[in-house]
C-alpha cells in the first residue's frame, strides 16, 4: 500500500539556551493511504506537535516531512482541533464553508459540498444556527464537517473528543469509522485514551520522549470484529498500556497474565 | 430591592417618565416662584417658544446642518484613521513598538489644545472644526481597535493557516476584522458622544454651527436659546446613538 505521509528523522525543540526543550527527536514514520493511525502518549510528549508539523503549521528543525496528495487536491489536509474552534461570528453553514471559500471552485458547488458535509455529521437542520446555540458535541461535529467539506486526502485529528461526555464520544468515534468507509480518507488521530486509539485505529503508535520517538508501533487486529466489548481489543489495550507503563486495571492485568 | 433586574420594562418606563416629569415640574416651579431668576435659567415652558423662534428665523436649521457636517466628516476621518492604524498596530508588533513613544507623547494632549494649531493651519473654518473633532475621535477608536485586535485568540490564526489562509491579507479579512468588530464598534459608539463634545468646543471659537450660536445667545443672556441648542444636541446624540445601536446589534447578532 502506498504511503501518503513520510516522515524521516524529524527533530523539533522549543525555546532557546537553558530553556530549550526537545519535543520530537529523530522520529521516522510512514502512514499508508486509507489507514487510520492512532497516536498515543503522555501529555507534552509531542503528539499535537507532530500533527502540526504534518499540517505545515510548525516547521521541522531537522528531517523531512513529505505529504502526498493522491487526488492532487487543492486542500490535501483537513484539521480537527481539540477544541471545536468554530468562528463565533459565522453561522454553522458559514463555518463549514470556511475552508471551501479559499478554493477555486464555484460558490454553488461550495454550498453543495458544505451541506453534504453537514448532512454527513447529522447536522443538516442546524445550518442557520450560531455556534453558541450548539452543544459541545454538535460543535465538534461542525468542526469535523468543516474539515471533511474540503474533501481532504488526509484528516488530522487532535484529541477531538477528549472534552466530550462518554456517550457523545462513542457516537463520534463510530462516525469517524463510518466516514473512513464512505470517504476513503487517511486519518491521523491523536488521543491520550488507549481504548479510543485501539477502537479507532488500524494501527497505534506510542510516542516517547527518547530518541527515535516511537516506543511502540502496533497494527490492531480487528479480524474478530471492532466491538467495544471484544476481549481481543481489551487485550491490545492492556498490552499498549503496559508498554507505556500506564496503570493497568485489574481486568486488563488478568488478560495480560491469564 | 436591587437596582436592576427586578422591574418590568413597562414599570421602568413608568418610573423614568415620572422622574423626568418631576424634574421638569421642579425646574418650572423654581423659576415661577422666583427661586431662580429666569434670565439665568429659563423655565422649561419658555423653551418651545424659543425653539419656534429659532426655527422660523432659519437659524436653527442652518446651525444644525453646519454642525452635523462637521460632526460627520470629523467622525468619519477620525474613525477611519483610528480603525486603520489600530488594525495595523494591533497585528504588527514592530509597528506598535515603532509608534509606542509617539503615542505616549501625543495621547495626553487634549483635543482642545490643538485649537491654536487648527486656527493657524486652517483658519476659522470648517476644516479646523473637522480637525479638532477628528483628533478626539481618533484616539478613542485607535485604542479600542488596537486592543480588540490584540485580544484575538491566537487559535483563530492557527485555524486560518490550517485551512490555507496563509497571507496577512486573507487573515485580516477572515479573522482580524470580524473578531475585532465588537471592540471596534464599542470604541466607535464612545466616539459618537466624544465627537459631539468636540463639535461644540470647535465651534465655540467661531466656526458656524450650534456651538457658535450658543455663544452668541449666551453673550446676549438669551439663556432660553442656549437651552434650545443644548436640547438639540442631546436629541441629535440620542438619535445617532439609537441608530448606531440598531446597526451594532445587527452586526453582532452572533454574540451570545
Amino acid at each position: 500500500m502506498e504511503s501518503v505521509i513520510d516522515i524521516r528523522n524529524l527533530a523539533l525543540s522549543f525555546g532557546e539556551g537553558a530553556h530549550k526543550r526537545t519535543v520530537l527527536s529523530d522520529l521516522s514514520l510512514s502512514v499508508n493511504q486509507g489507514e487510520i493511525l492512532a497516536v498515543v502518549g503522555s501529555s507534552g510528549i509531542g503528539k499535537s506537535t507532530l500533527l502540526r508539523v504534518i499540517a505545515g503549521l510548525i516547521k521541522a528543525e531537522r528531517g523531512d516531512v513529505l505529504v502526498r496528495s493522491a487526488r492532487q487536491s487543492d486542500a490535501p489536509v483537513g484539521f480537527v482541533f481539540q477544541d471545536p474552534r468554530l468562528l463565533p461570528w459565522r453561522r454553522v453553514l458559514s463555518n463549514v464553508l470556511f475552508g471551501l471559500e479559499r478554493l477555486d471552485i464555484p460558490p454553488t458547488l461550495q454550498l453543495q459540498l458544505a451541506r453534504r458535509a453537514l448532512a454527513l455529521v447529522g447536522l443538516a437542520d442546524y445550518e442557520d444556527r450560531f455556534p453558541h446555540q450548539l452543544s459541545g458535541g454538535q460543535k465538534q461535529r461542525v468542526s469535523l464537517a468543516r474539515a471533511l467539506a474540503i474533501k481532504p486526502d488526509i484528516l488530522l485529528m487532535d484529541e477531538p473528543f477528549s472534552a466530550l461526555d462518554l456517550f457523545t464520544r462513542h457516537t463520534l468515534q463510530d462516525e469517524v469509522l463510518d466516514l473512513r468507509r464512505k470517504a476513503d480518507v487517511t486519518i491521523v488521530f491523536v488521543t491520550h485514551d488507549i481504548d479510543e486509539a485501539v477502537y479507532i485505529g488500524d494501527r497505534v503508535i506510542a510516542l516517547t520522549g527518547e530518541a527515535g520517538g516511537i516506543a511502540l508501533d502496533r497494527v490492531i487486529d480487528k479480524n474478530k470484529g471492532n466491538d467495544r466489548d471484544n476481549p481481543d481489543l481489551a487485550q491490545q489495550v492492556a498490552l499498549i498500556a503496559a508498554a507505556l507503563n500506564h496503570e493497568v486495571s485489574s481486568d486488563q492485568r488478568s488478560i495480560l497474565n491469564p | 430591592m436591587s437596582a436592576s433586574g427586578v422591574l418590568s420594562n413597562k414599570r421602568r418606563a413608568f418610573y423614568g417618565a415620572g422622574g423626568l416629569t418631576a424634574f421638569l415640574v421642579l425646574w418650572e416651579a423654581s423659576v415661577r416662584f422666583g427661586l431662580t431668576p429666569s434670565v439665568l435659567l429659563p423655565a422649561p415652558s419658555q423653551i418651545p417658544v424659543a425653539f419656534t423662534r429659532e426655527l422660523v428665523s432659519g437659524q436653527w436649521l442652518a446651525a444644525v446642518v453646519s454642525s452635523l457636517s462637521h460632526y460627520l466628516v470629523g467622525l468619519l476621518a477620525g474613525a477611519s484613521l483610528g480603525v486603520g492604524l489600530g488594525l495595523v498596530t494591533g497585528i504588527s508588533v514592530r509597528t506598535e513598538a515603532s509608534l509606542a513613544w509617539i503615542v505616549r507623547l501625543l495621547r495626553p494632549v487634549p483635543g482642545l489644545a490643538w485649537v491654536p494649531f487648527a486656527i493657524i493651519w486652517f483658519g476659522v473654518s470648517t476644516a479646523s472644526a473637522v480637525f479638532i473633532i477628528a483628533i478626539g475621535v481618533f484616539w478613542i477608536v485607535y485604542f479600542a481597535t488596537m486592543g480588540a485586535v490584540m485580544a484575538i485568540e491566537r487559535d483563530y490564526y492557527e485555524l486560518a493557516r490550517a485551512f490555507g489562509y496563509r497571507s496577512v491579507t486573507s487573515q485580516w479579512l477572515t479573522i482580524v476584522v470580524p473578531a475585532a468588530a465588537p471592540g471596534i464598534l464599542a470604541g466607535l459608539r464612545t466616539s459618537l458622544g466624544q465627537a459631539w463634545m468636540a463639535v461644540v468646543a470647535a465651534e465655540l471659537f467661531g466656526v458656524p454651527g450650534v456651538g457658535q450660536r450658543m455663544m452668541q445667545a449666551a453673550s446676549l443672556l438669551s439663556t432660553d436659546i442656549v437651552v434650545v441648542y443644548m436640547a438639540t444636541m442631546a436629541a441629535l446624540y440620542g438619535l445617532f446613538d439609537v441608530m448606531f445601536i440598531v446597526v451594532q446589534n445587527r452586526a453582532l447578532q452572533w454574540k451570545a
